[in-house]
């Protein structure tokens, strides 16, 4: 999978409010079955943040510990939706591609 | 109680192994990503709410996977700023926010400045290598301004060979040498060698530093800190 869609799953996920790195790696397996390992997740989360597309805080739980939390920032939303309008029109394109090939396997 | 002490080691020993790859990177980054790091292994083992078992801990680490391996993951996308700028599909315009576009390391002066000082702080050879490399960027920087300055000053701007038997060139703005065999060697076509040199050299100064600095990120540099390394992660495992 090339980085870039992972780069979109995280901004979607990021989109309705703040979350931390475990929550966005549940939040992709559960809704979209993207396992994606920590060792892929925290480096990409610390590249958007130093381009600007994210922010950071850190939050104290009741966990005892405290958790870095992530939002988007303007420039994280607009690159999200530029990329959401990309894949929607690639993926209409590509299903209309597909439409010719059988549902089930012959 | 004696299980939990454990894993606090183990966890400690694992955030001291990516703390130290992390090396290359300044020093608030870095703490930054290791607390991070110690947060996400807490709440992946569940240390904070259940009592701790060994297994929780040691399944967190290695779904982490080895310490040096993720600090050079961190190190790689931070000094190269990964950006994507080639479009494999659709057209270049869309590059920058394409999700199938390819993705091409570009670097930012700024980290690079950053990563260079941590190089030079840490290690002989960086010391040695970035005076190389400066020295490059120097030279490069006097055959530019020797072109540049040919058209507004033809007789003193130039590649001089001072003496016959005296091996020595002359680059210079000021006033031509007063030796008696000086000689001009490259009249005006310093304008476009030294700017082809000046230009080569840059790049080729750029290449080293770039390739000497993701080698000392990744920790290969030396036998001390790799060896060592890897023997502390043999033994958390």
């Amino acid at each position: 999978m090339r980085k870039g869609c992972l780069e979109l799953a995280i901004l979607a996920a990021l989109w309705p409010g703040r979350l931390y790195g475990l929550e966005i790696m549940r939040l992709l397996a559960d809704e979209s079955a993207l396992v994606v390992p920590e060792g892929t997740v925290y480096p990409l989360l610390n590249r958007l943040k130093s381009e600007g597309l994210l922010s950071s805080e850190w939050v104290e739980a009741e966990a005892g510990h405290p958790r870095k939390y992530y939002t988007l920032t303007a420039d994280g939303r607009r690159r999200a939706v530029q990329m959401a309008r990309f894949w929607t029109t690639f993926a209409a394109s590509l299903g209309a591609l597909l439409l010719p090939l059988p549902k089930e396997e012959p | 109680m004696s299980d939990r002490f454990a894993s606090q080691t183990k966890i400690d020993r694992y955030l001291d192994e990516l703390r130290r790859g992390l090396r290359a990177l300044p020093a608030d980054q870095a703490q930054d990503i290791v607390n991070e790091i110690r947060s996400h292994i807490y709440d992946a083992s569940r240390l904070a709410e259940e009592p701790t078992t060994d297994a929780g801990v040691a399944a967190a680490l290695k779904r982490l996977g080895s310490p040096t391996a993720l600090a050079s993951t961190y190190v790689d996308s931070t000094v190269s700023n990964s950006t994507v700028i080639d479009s494999t599909y659709g057209d270049s315009t869309n590059a920058a926010w394409n999700p199938f576009a390819k993705v091409v390391h570009r670097s930012s002066p700024l980290l690079l400045v950053r990563s260079a000082l941590r190089w030079v702080s840490l290690s002989v050879v960086g010391l040695f290598g970035l005076i190389a490399v400066l020295a490059a960027y120097g030279l490069a920087a006097v055959f530019a301004l020797c072109a540049l300055a040919k058209p507004f000053s033809p007789d003193s701007a130039g590649l001089w060979k001072i003496s016959a038997d005296h091996v020595s060139l002359q680059l210079g703005i000021g006033d031509p040498p007063t030796a008696a065999g000086a000689q001009e060697l490259l009249g005006w076509w310093i304008i476009p060698v030294g700017l082809i040199v000046a230009a080569f050299l840059s790049w080729l100064a750029t290449k080293v530093l770039l390739r000497a600095l993701r080698m000392f990120n990744r920790g290969r540099r030396g036998l001390s800190f790799g060896f060592f390394g890897r023997l502390t992660y043999e033994r958390i495992k």
